[in-house]
């Protein structure tokens, strides 16, 4: 899955890419106007871009010029797909610095099977094939990172039918392996103590495997044994679960330690948790500056709203004006949230018809 | 996709002896051809007008949502597609039509294609009279007779027959 911005002024040919591409799995963005679609690059860091030439404001070429003078948006795709179909047209986009050119006289289809092979080539796709790690993390406690981790990871066990790793970053007494009814062993950090080196198959011995297939690397629950994983393990680690896994999630912390900065700069994806209240929204607001003073790419960040009281939240869109960025998914408010913790069944086994066990679902399909 | 996704809407290239203007025509139920040929107005509406010199024809100069065009100083238009060009009587099939090769010199141009005729070519029924005032070029390239590398290429061009300063016909295959 990437994430896929439209820059074009035809509102018919957005609709209709759109869908295309939803569809196929990405996440996708649009735009009206070169300008705003140089904003959203800037601010979201999309994997692929599809600009048409002709627009108001700002038309493809210039874009195209905009977004490679600046060195941090170097990688990104843009495929210029425009009515100009001649060769001219394709030298001048290429000039611009566009990837590819494609005429608007191709079907959805073929624009769709194009874009699948771009993003095959590049080195984001290496990288999703190699296996992603995804980090869910907020400044704010409570806001059900934990509950999201557990969550997801069984989602995609159970749709997938493949093994996911859940890693428990906390430094004591993290509740993953609890709210999966499994007893926390402190894996990780035995791993750790046991020579320090962190490998796939170093790590083997210390894996917890619930019945969905998820596995889970547990926080200690003695005092004696907790502390912070060390910085310097994380991308090993990292690597590690990327050898074994075609999806790890990195269950981190409440705080901006030096291995959570770690985490968050190794991960491949980061979801930030946000809960529709001002004090969760300004901890949101100070993760997004800590990020970007890590220099993780604003592409890799996922805001996700997760709604656990019922009444009186702000909404989405409040939400995302606030953030100035647009929310990956929004989890509903579920009743039953609270019965299936203290049942240590994840809402994804005791309530998979839930709205929110749904928009669990198809933010786990986004992910992979 | 462009000329069904915008509905009635129709994206074409126009050209000028100096300029190249990217733009949308609303032809409504009717063929551009036939708007082209309609004697009641000389001038063409286009929507979303992106204006380029004719020497370096990739880049945009000047953006406008509406422009005029005067039909008279249009020397072709290439089409996306070829229905979006032939006017209504070119559509109706003719045991006795025949495709010709032709080479024709415009301001600023050499167009190369095929020309469906019917019977023998007669020039002067195809230049002088007759009611229609553009003529298809099927599979046709225009080359800048100044840039000879640019060229612009359609299933269909439509050529202005008062802007023909040399037509040639190849001999038959």
């Amino acid at each position: 899955m990437a994430t896929i911005l439209i820059i074009d002024d035809d509102p018919d040919v957005v609709r209709l890419i759109e869908f295309a591409l939803r569809r196929a799995g990405h996440r996708v963005l649009t735009a009206k106007d070169g300008e705003t679609g140089l904003a959203i690059t800037q601010a979201e860091h999309p994997d692929l871009v599809i600009a048409d030439v002709m627009m108001p404001k700002l038309n493809g070429y210039e874009y195209c010029r905009r977004v490679r003078a600046q060195e941090d948006l170097a990688d990104i795709l843009i495929l210029v797909f425009s009515a100009r179909f001649q060769p001219i047209d394709r030298q001048t986009a290429m000039e611009a610095g566009a990837t590819d050119y494609m005429p608007k006289t191709v079907e959805p289809s073929e624009l769709v099977a194009h874009v699948e092979e771009l993003l095959s080539t590049s080195p984001a796709a290496a990288k999703v094939k190699a296996g992603q790690v995804v980090a869910l993390f907020s400044l704010r406690g409570g806001v059900g990172v934990t509950s999201l981790a557990v969550n997801l990871s069984l989602a995609v066990a159970l749709t997938r039918r493949q093994p996911v790793a859940l890693v428990d970053m906390a430094p004591l007494a993290g509740h993953a392996a609890l709210m999966l009814d499994l007893r926390p062993t402190g894996g990780l950090h035995k791993a750790l103590a046991s020579d320090g080196l962190i490998t796939a198959e170093t790590l083997k011995p210390y894996w917890q495997i619930h019945d969905s297939n998820v596995q889970v690397l547990s926080s200690p629950m003695s005092p004696g044994e907790a502390g912070e994983v060390p910085p310097a393990a994380v991308q090993p680690l990292a690597d590690s679960l990327r050898q074994t896994f075609s999806l790890a999630l990195l269950d981190l912390p409440s705080t901006l330690s030096s291995s959570t900065a770690a985490a968050l700069t190794a991960a491949d994806r980061v979801l930030l948790l946000v809960t529709p209240d001002v004090a969760s929204l300004q901890s949101a607001a100070i993760a997004l500056q800590a990020l970007n003073t890590l220099e993780v790419d604003t592409g890799r960040i996922w805001p996700v709203l997760n709604t656990p009281g019922g009444v009186g939240g702000l909404s989405p869109e409040a939400v995302s004006k606030a953030l100035r960025r647009s929310l990956v998914a929004t989890i509903p408010y579920e009743p039953g949230m609270l019965s299936a913790l203290n049942a240590r069944r994840p809402l994804m086994l005791s309530s998979p018809k839930s709205a929110a066990a749904h928009a669990i679902a198809r933010l786990a399909a986004q992910l992979m | 996709m462009s000329s069904t996704l915008r509905g009635e809407l129709l994206a074409a290239d126009f050209f000028t002896t100096a300029y190249r203007m990217s733009g949308h025509v609303d032809t409504g139920k009717r063929r551009l051809a036939d708007i082209l040929s309609d004697r009641l107005s000389d001038f063409l509406l286009l929507k979303d007008v992106y204006v380029s010199r004719i020497y370096k024809p990739g880049e945009i100069v000047a953006y406008y949502q509406v422009g005029s065009l005067i039909k008279e100083r249009i020397t072709f238009v290439v089409l996306p597609t070829e229905a979006d060009g032939l006017s209504k009587d070119h559509t109706y099939p003719a045991l006795t039509r025949q495709m010709r090769r032709v080479f024709i010199t415009v301001p600023s141009f050499e167009l190369q294609g095929s020309l469906k005729v019917v019977g023998k070519l007669d020039l002067q029924a195809l230049l002088a009279t007759g009611t229609d005032r553009f003529m298809p070029l099927l599979k046709a390239t225009a080359s800048s007779s100044l840039l000879p590398q640019v060229q612009f290429s359609g299933p269909v061009i439509l050529v202005n027959k008062s802007s023909v300063e040399l037509f040639c016909v190849a001999d038959k295959d």
